[in-house]
């Protein structure tokens, strides 16, 4: 079964710290990337995905989690996405995004904050841990 | 009102080397222009010619000092340069208005203070010293007026001193105006660098916040991990989330910022590398 979760992120750190989090306090499975490349090379499963985290800026002359966002679309991923950014709620293609409907949560987030994201999207699994 | 209040309080100046130039063509003129004068009243009994010489010497010594120091122009000296010369043409005139009124049946009165006054708005190196020389022209020559006897004032032709007066007034508006619109321009210019360094200061702000939030994400996210732990220990995580607050709070403070930021870079940068760039003002 595929990972409902996607993390796009490029820092490594960060990406093995969500994927315990997510396996310890719901019991998700994550699925990492850290690339736009590596992303977009759709490894089986990518689209059934219910949760795509992506994080924004991906580095220096890379291409950055909006342009994953709008290969997920031309894709049709049903999938919720939610953008992750240190700096970018700002930036106009950030706010651009978040006018269609997708979620932008400014780093750092707090578990709780986390905890909503993934009440919204698996409330079969939250209310699980809850009761 | 206020800003008609702040441009009176600050002394507005020309940059030396514009305002060197102005009092260059200043000095020219009275070095030059003092002959003449001699030239046209040499006639008239008793002129005292030696005014004029001694004037346009005046002149001259300016002229070669301040060409001595035309590649190191400073504004005290000029100014200074500015005061000597206005005043070595407004004595002239003064002390030579006496002869002409009694000496002449048909005078034009007054022709030097009022053409002193026009040339000291356009040679003015900054604002005070403008209303000096406007004041050392029509102002001393509307006082002189009143301190001659009836039977000199009666010579003189009608409509003076008012018409010296106004003369005086017109100049100081147009001094007021060529000033203001140096004072608005300054001001503008410095608004202009003031929000270019807002912007470099704001983009060293997201580069910073950019750093610090996956750093301080990882300790949320640890912290997260840590309190799901049976054995975690409480006190420890109560204590690092303090921490944690307490960056996000600078955190905050930075972000205060990011209205200032032009969004016309891409959206995926390396901040350290940006960072770098703002500190040595490369951007």
């Amino acid at each position: 079964m595929a990972p409902p979760v996607v993390f796009l992120e490029d820092s490594d750190d960060m990406r093995i710290l969500l994927t315990r989090l997510l396996q310890i306090k719901f019991g998700l499975e994550c699925r990492c990337f850290s690339s736009y490349d590596d992303f977009t090379a759709e490894p089986d499963g990518l689209m059934e995905a219910k949760l795509f985290l992506l994080d924004i800026n991906l580095g220096d002359s890379e291409k950055s989690g909006i342009d994953a966002y709008r290969w997920l679309v031309s894709r049709g991923a049903p999938g919720k996405v939610c953008f992750l950014t240190g700096h970018a709620k700002q930036h106009p293609l950030v706010k651009e995004a978040k006018d269609v409907g997708t979620l932008v949560l400014e780093k750092p987030i707090t578990p709780s904050l986390l905890d909503e994201v993934v009440q919204e999207t698996f409330p079969e699994r939250f209310y699980a841990v809850v009761l | 009102m206020m800003r008609a209040l702040r441009f009176l309080q600050n002394d507005v100046s020309l940059p030396p080397k514009i305002a060197w130039l102005c009092v260059f063509c200043g000095t020219i003129l009275n070095f030059i222009g003092m002959p003449l004068e001699w030239y046209i009243g040499r006639s008239v009994p008793g002129y005292p010619a030696h005014w004029a010489i001694l004037s346009s010497q005046i002149g001259l010594i300016s002229t070669v000092f301040l060409l001595l120091r035309r590649n190191t122009p400073r504004l005290a000296e000029i100014n200074a340069i500015y005061f000597i010369n206005m005043m070595s043409l407004s004595c002239t005139f003064l002390l030579t208005n006496e002869s002409y009124i009694s000496g002449l049946n048909l005078w034009i009165p007054f022709q030097g203070a009022k053409l002193g006054s026009v040339i000291s708005i356009l040679i003015a190196p900054s604002l005070v010293m403008g209303t000096v020389g406007v004041f050392m022209f029509s102002g001393a020559t509307v006082l002189q007026y009143f301190l001659f006897s009836s039977y000199l004032q009666s010579r003189i032709g009608f409509g003076e001193p008012w018409v010296t007066a106004a003369f005086g007034v017109a100049s100081m508006m147009a001094l007021t105006y060529r000033f203001s619109h140096l004072w608005l321009e300054r001001r503008l210019m410095e608004a202009e660098s003031q929000a270019a360094s807002m912007k470099k200061i704001a983009l060293a702000f997201l580069s910073l916040r950019d750093l610090m939030n996956t750093p301080l994400q990882n300790l949320e996210f640890s912290i997260g991990i840590l309190r799901m732990k049976k054995s975690a220990d409480t006190e420890l995580c109560g204590q690092m989330e303090r921490a944690v607050a307490c960056l996000k709070s600078v955190n905050d403070i930075l972000k205060k910022h990011e209205g200032e930021i032009e969004w016309n870079r891409p959206v995926s940068f390396n901040s350290r590398k940006q960072l770098d760039a703002v500190l040595r003002k490369k951007l």
